[in-house]
């Protein structure tokens, strides 16, 4: 299980011209090996950053990115020699990166071409190759009868599955994942992130979730980073950080619906517990208090 | 690395040239580029180099915008003045290098040719770049080329591709970009390797790029359609444009500076280089 850092990492935009920004200011965090760490944050908060930081995609303006204590940069900025840059394709095949809207990355002639293109680069032998694309295909409900298929003949959803397979095609040992759901159906999003999670258990694999929805990081991840104005606002586990929504209020989150719904409840003088933050949860929860209402009869 | 490419670099304002009509901006443009050929020595150069100067004031964009500009002409510029300098033959040679001779009328000859490079690249800039909105520009550019209808020039069809064309190009670049790292993000190695490689591994670039320009054209057709546009025929603007007596006296008086350059390359002058 690998385990990926970040030491005082700094970032700015357009630096040096009238329009620079700053996109991450000072983000220690170490992100814990072999759960689903969730990264939610107002619109702007540095959350694509961050991904692209974690892959070397972006290179941080101060500090250092350390994957299991190896810093992800070894050389001095600017320079770069041949074995550096070797090094640093390296490490980026550790560390998978799905990006926002990931069918655009499809380009090959065939689904599993398209699988394989990812191991292909790290140097894998045909056997090897075959043998990720099926794995990353199992996980990630691409069916066998696409892989002969163009990908451009798939639906959307269909597409999606195909670009995260392509990641995932390259078993990473951390998995970093930008909105990985947006812009599909109910449905679709919880095929997406149900597979996901199964597959992070199965594997036992680093997985970092960023996402805007609150419903989803509670339901499906571990840990949760709070992004706030560019700085790492709160990080802690999900109940731990569901349990003081004045705080989530200050970076412009509120809870997910369902928690709010219960906290209402509870107000009124009906007793459940606090930490609800699944609908499936508040549904064991109420028929908990339904039994018990009954028991007191 | 492709957010330097800035192509149709407008700065807002409201300048006296900002505020002129696009079609007299067009016109002026043109005489100026053909003026700046006219100018062939000393003074008519620093005639030339006030001109600039002037249309800097006018324009109110900052000298170290206009500079910028003219960063992407710097190896060009450099290039010619080194060829002028050591290519142009005279009496008396001030330096000599071997085979290589540097004569007075050579220093001259090459200032003067940064001299023209520079007004006119940041004169059209300054002219119809920095002072006029894409929108303007094409919209000026198809009514000054309205009379081609008469012999069936589809004029309105093509200045509307134009400004589609520039309003996709930041589109395009970014899109470029996020394709780019999405396949570095799956081991692409653009970087390495000899002609022929680095060319392959273009494809999981263009591919994603040529299909995502297409279904975006066909929708932006759709969505066009959608909105009843039909071609140019009886179709009416938001911004009518229309010539003021300001806009011609602008017109008038600038081209009128401009031309003067004619008269005074025919001053007899002593640092006169035919060009």
């Amino acid at each position: 299980m690998a385990e990926i850092k970040l030491e005082h990492v700094s970032y700015e935009y357009g630096a040096g011209t009238p329009f620079a920004k700053m996109a991450l200011e000072d983000v220690s965090v170490t992100f814990t090996p072999g759960v689903i760490t969730g990264v939610i944050g107002h619109t702007g908060s540095g959350k694509s950053t961050l991904a692209q930081m974690l892959n070397g995609i972006l290179r941080p303006s101060s500090g250092r990115v350390l994957l299991d204590g190896e810093e992800f940069f070894s050389d001095s900025k600017g320079k770069k020699n041949k074995k550096q840059k070797q090094m640093q394709i390296k490490n980026r095949f550790r560390v998978g990166l799905v990006f926002q809207y990931p069918e655009y990355q499809l380009f090959e002639e065939s689904v599993y071409r398209d699988l394989a293109y990812g191991p292909k680069n790290m140097g894998k032998s045909e056997e090897e190759i075959r043998r990720l694309v099926e794995e990353a295909a199992y996980f990630t409900g691409v069916e066998r009868e696409w892989m002969e298929k163009s990908p451009f003949e798939l639906s959307g959803g269909q597409k999606r599955r195909v670009a995260i397979a392509g990641v995932l095609a390259m078993d990473p040992e951390v998995l970093v994942l930008d909105e990985p759901a947006a812009g599909l159906d109910p449905g679709g999003r919880e095929e997406i992130l149900g597979r996901l999670k199964t597959y992070q258990r199965e594997k036992k694999k680093t997985v970092i979730l960023i996402s805007h929805s609150m419903e989803d990081v509670a339901r499906y991840a571990d840990e949760l980073l709070v992004l706030k104005d560019s700085r790492v606002f709160l990080h802690g586990s999900v109940s731990e950080i569901f349990s003081d929504a004045e705080k989530l209020e200050e970076a412009h989150l509120s809870l997910p619906q369902i928690t709010r719904l219960m906290l209402r409840l509870r107000q009124e003088g009906i007793g459940l517990p606090d930490s609800v933050y699944t609908v499936s949860d508040a549904l064991f929860a109420l028929k908990d208090l339904l039994k018990g209402e009954n028991g007191v009869c | 690395m492709l957010k330097d490419i800035t192509l149709g670099q407008y700065f807002p304002g409201n300048s006296v040239l900002h505020r002129l009509d696009p079609r007299m901006k067009i016109l002026l443009m043109l005489i100026f580029v053909v003026l700046v050929f006219f100018a062939n020595n000393l003074l008519s150069f620093l005639y030339l180099l006030l001109l600039v100067i002037g249309l800097i004031f006018l324009s109110r964009i900052s000298f170290t915008v206009v500079l910028k500009g003219l960063k992407p002409i710097l190896l060009i510029s450099l290039f010619t003045a080194l060829i002028n300098l050591f290519w142009t033959g005279g009496e008396v040679p001030l330096l000599s290098l071997g085979f290589l001779k540097i004569y007075p009328e050579g220093i001259w000859r090459a200032l003067f040719m940064i001299a023209r490079i520079v007004s006119l690249v940041a004169g059209t800039n300054l002219l119809l770049s920095y002072t006029t909105s894409p929108m303007e520009m094409t919209d000026g550019l198809e009514r000054l080329l309205s009379p081609l209808k008469k012999i069936k020039i589809p004029v309105h069809e093509f200045s509307m591709m134009m400004s589609l064309a520039l309003r996709f190009v930041p589109t395009l670049v970014e899109e470029t970009e996020k394709i780019i790292n999405a396949q570095k993000a799956r081991g692409a190695d653009f970087e390495s390797g000899n002609l022929l490689r680095r060319a392959k591994a273009l494809t999981p670039i263009l591919i994603p790029l040529f299909i995502s320009s297409f279904s975006r054209a066909a929708e932006l057709a759709v969505a066009m359609e959608c909105r009843c546009y039909a071609g140019g025929e009886g179709r009416t603007r938001m911004k009518q444009m229309k010539l003021t007596l300001r806009d011609l006296s602008v017109f008038l008086i600038l081209s009128a500076l401009f031309l003067a350059i004619i008269g005074i390359a025919r001053i007899p002058f002593p640092l006169s280089v035919s060009l």
